[in-house]
């Protein structure tokens, strides 16, 4: 999901939430008369005057369409998945072609590299766009008595050789490790 | 030899104000759908009374009841969660390892290493471990019936030195429950 949808939605919904607050005091203080400047009862007859003209239809016509392409250009926009990156563009592209490198499949290359180490029990990744960064991101799973440097150096290595085959200087990484269980270990291999 | 890619923003958590969103979104299509009725209606393309007309029909003339002072109220309430969810921020997940470039140890893994590190050390006969912000509480289960302060030291001491390679090593505490 990108930036600007997290931050419209909490905008909105900093706004739904001052108006219901400032609705419910309002309701609260013309029950018990504490704003003197309100009617004692409700007079719709205003807004029915204005649901009379002849360019209400219309207008409530324009209204539903813009509100429909919104809301559904809003659902649309938090559908999981459109974060990922799958082709990269390459230097070198220009009006007779374009180059492009498949991302997922570099990214893989990297993990099962990182995986054949035997300290690291599984790992997985992708390239997406996350808070207006292109971001190599990698999920790892360590065993419990891992050396944390040793895998650190390991993903250094690995992330500068990916980003030299990848050809993109503006990639950023985020390697997130986790650790597995004790009862389901690597079974130990002889190299 | 290249060097690795910059770092990342830390990993950070779920912003569940998008779950308010996607309401919001649905709400603006149920809203289009009152709109395009009403539109329909008033344009008499359709029979019956537009939605609108109902509403402001059925509202003039009312006058404040006690039950919109509990619906008020109630409406303060989601008023101030929804404030809240749209002002907190998306929880950290992690902590920074000492790296050329981005490498975070999440939460669940930090504890699953100071456990193992803990269960390491002689006189451990069992270990668990919880992180909560920047602190590492492991419990173990030790040999001797009492409370072992020694021993306490001595995972402490281990748990730190497996944790070293953290940017901010989080502060350990050790609790020797006795034999398990």
């Amino acid at each position: 999901m990108s930036r600007s949808v997290v931050a419209l939605d909490r905008l909105v919904t900093f706004v739904v939430g001052l108006l219901l607050v400032a609705g419910g005091v309002l309701v609260i203080g013309w029950k018990y008369d504490l704003f003197g400047w309100l009617p004692s009862s409700v007079n719709s007859g205003p807004v029915k005057d204005i649901t009379e003209r002849g360019w209400w239809a219309w207008a409530l016509g324009a209204a539903a369409m813009v509100l429909f392409l919104l809301g559904l250009r809003w659902l649309v926009a938090h559908l999981p998945g459109r974060s990922k990156v799958s082709e990269l563009g390459l230097s070198g592209s220009g009006a007779e072609g374009r180059l492009d490198v498949n991302a997922s499949g570099a990214v893989s290359a990297a993990c099962a590299a990182l995986q054949a180490r035997h300290e690291v029990r599984s790992a997985k990744g992708s390239v997406r766009r996350d808070r207006g960064q292109l971001v190599i991101d990698i999920h790892a799973t360590l065993e419990p008595r891992c050396d944390l440097t040793e895998v650190a150096t390991a993903i250094d290595d690995t992330a500068a050789a990916l980003t030299r085959s990848l050809e993109r200087p503006d990639l950023y990484c985020r390697v997130r490790l986790d650790v597995g269980n004790r009862d389901r270990a690597k079974p130990a291999r002889v190299h | 030899m290249s060097t690795p890619p910059r770092t990342a923003k830390d990993p950070r958590g779920f912003a569940r104000v998008t779950v308010f969103g996607v309401l919001w979104s649905l709400a603006l299509l149920a809203l289009a759908v009152v709109a395009g009725h009403d539109a329909l209606a008033y344009g008499k393309l359709i029979s019956g009374t537009p939605w609108i007309d109902s509403a402001l029909t059925s509202l003039d003339g009312t006058k404040p009841l006690f039950s919109w002072v509990v619906f008020a109220g109630l409406a303060v309430l989601v008023g101030l969660v929804l404030v809240y969810f749209a002002l907190r921020p998306r929880p950290y997940l992690g902590a920074a390892v000492r790296a050329e470039t981005g490498v975070f140890l999440l939460d669940r893994g930090l504890s699953r290493l100071a456990a193992a590190a803990a269960e390491d050390v002689d006189g451990v006969d069992a270990a668990r471990a919880s992180t909560s912000g920047r602190r590492v509480t492991v419990d173990v289960h030790g040999l001797s019936a009492e409370r072992d302060s020694e021993l306490e030291g001595r995972v402490r001491e281990r748990v730190q030195s497996r944790l070293e390679p953290l940017e901010q090593p989080p502060q350990v505490r050790v609790r020797d429950q006795g034999r398990g």
